[in-house]
């Protein structure tokens, strides 16, 4: 009887042990390797210019860049820029550059206005949906899937969520943030990305201050500081995911 | 000839004197009619125009929020002309201390609504054109003028923003505007 107890807890603890090492030897089910940078508008399209001339187009590129030294240099992630100078690229183009490059992640950068020149502060939006259009595809499971382009950032809504989240907080340490900070609205670039996607409003050329802190090395330098840490904390929480 | 014979030849020549001159009046007015008598008409009094009071959407004072704005527009006679008469004063400059939400110069070329509720605004390009940028003053943008439409038309459910009669993807490169949209009152607050 005792040398039976003794083969029985000698095999659970046996069985215990192998998990334990399966467990520290399973790949995570999920690689973050590919993050798509997209500076907004460009060429003809100069999007938001503050009062002194200062354009949104030539901001967010140079973010971009600084943003692209850091993740390829302290994370060894591979990057791609929708946009490398000051060129006119259409959502479809920005979308399509995205998904053929097989994107983790789809990072839009942009610069604010307001009507009032006393709004100030970073913000962070994701996708909304017209609850009218009916319900949400389900999430992308499949590798493989033939999605409507208009519904591929549908299937990724949970992830972008948490993306936001995760790009949210981290740039909250480093700028100054808007009195709503995360949004979510139908933004028009995001609609065709087929991975999680964040457009990130990084500062409101509208308000003066702002703009005069956005010239500034300093300002541009922390933005990409921020959004290379929020990067490297969305491939943590991504490679953390349970196998489905 | 008796006394009473002249009597009556006289009467007899009197009564057609008389009828002589009776046909002659009457063959005279029916040649030249008289000029009627100019009637003394009262214009009658200007009705009051009716009017309906519409909420609009402004900015609020300090530019980060929608707010309803209740302003009185002519009644119109159907749902279309209705909308038309409620864009047009969305469009105007607010009552201050609002701030505008949508470029000075914007007109409304065309505004109808289809069976199906759904609302079409037609802008002019001024509404890209001029428009400041930034995805937070667009939603200011897009909301203002669905949320006008939605609000106080009852048989509009969506609305479809057209600029120069064309559909576009956006205003100014952030919200997509493809498909007509429902009310968002996510960015409104009291005042």
């Amino acid at each position: 009887m005792r040398s039976r107890l003794q083969t029985l807890g000698l095999t659970l603890a046996f069985l215990f042990a192998l998990g334990l090492l399966l467990r520290t030897q399973e790949a995570p089910a999920f690689r973050v390797q590919t993050i798509v940078i997209d500076p907004g508008h460009g060429g003809d399209d100069s999007g938001a210019r503050s009062a002194s001339g200062g354009q949104e187009k030539q901001l967010v590129l140079e973010v971009a860049i600084r943003l692209r030294t850091l993740l390829e240099t302290q994370h060894s992630l591979r990057v791609v820029l929708t946009r490398e100078d000051d060129r006119s690229l259409g959502p479809d183009e920005r979308a399509a550059m995205a998904n053929n490059a097989k994107g983790d992640l789809f990072l839009s950068l942009h610069a604010n206005a307001a009507p009032a020149a006393s709004v100030s502060g970073a913000e962070v939006y994701y996708s909304a949906f017209d609850a009218s259009l009916g319900e949400l595809p389900p999430p992308a499971a499949e590798p493989i899937a033939l999605v409507p382009w208009d519904e591929a950032q549908a299937r990724h809504f949970d992830m972008s969520a948490r993306a936001a989240d995760i790009v949210h907080e981290a740039l909250q340490k480093h700028v100054p943030m808007s009195a709503r900070s995360i949004r979510q609205a139908p933004l028009r670039v995001m609609s065709g990305a087929a991975m999680p996607a964040v457009l990130v409003e990084m500062v409101y050329l509208s308000n003066p201050a702002q703009e005069r802190a956005a010239a500034t090395h300093e300002f541009k330098d922390r933005l990409a500081q921020a959004l290379s840490e929020a990067v490297e904390r969305f491939r943590a929480f991504v490679e953390a995911q349970p196998l489905r | 000839m008796s006394r009473r014979r002249v009597v009556q030849i006289a009467a007899g020549v009197i009564l057609l004197g008389l009828l002589a001159w009776g046909a002659t009046q009457l063959l005279e007015r029916l040649v030249d009619p008289q000029p009627e008598v100019a009637a003394v008409v009262t214009p009658p009094a200007t009705p009051e125009t009716a009017h309906i009071t519409a909420t609009l959407f402004h900015g609020s004072p300090d530019g980060q929020a929608l707010v309803p704005v209740r302003r009185d527009v002519p009644l119109a006679a159907d749902a279309a002309a209705q909308g038309r008469q409620i864009l047009e004063a969305q469009l105007d400059a607010p009552p201050p201390p609002y701030v505008p939400v949508i470029p000075r110069g914007t007109r409304l070329r065309a505004f109808y609504v289809t069976a199906r509720g759904d609302a079409f605004v037609d802008l002019s390009g001024e509404i890209s054109s001029a428009h400041s940028g930034g995805s937070f003053a667009e939603l200011l943008t897009v909301q203002a003028i669905v949320n006008a439409v939605t609000a106080n038309l009852p048989s509009a459910r969506r609305v479809q923003i057209l600029v120069d009669g064309k559909e576009v993807d956006t205003i100014a490169g952030h919200v997509d505007v493809r498909r007509p949209l429902v009310a968002d009152m996510s960015l409104l607050r009291d005042r």
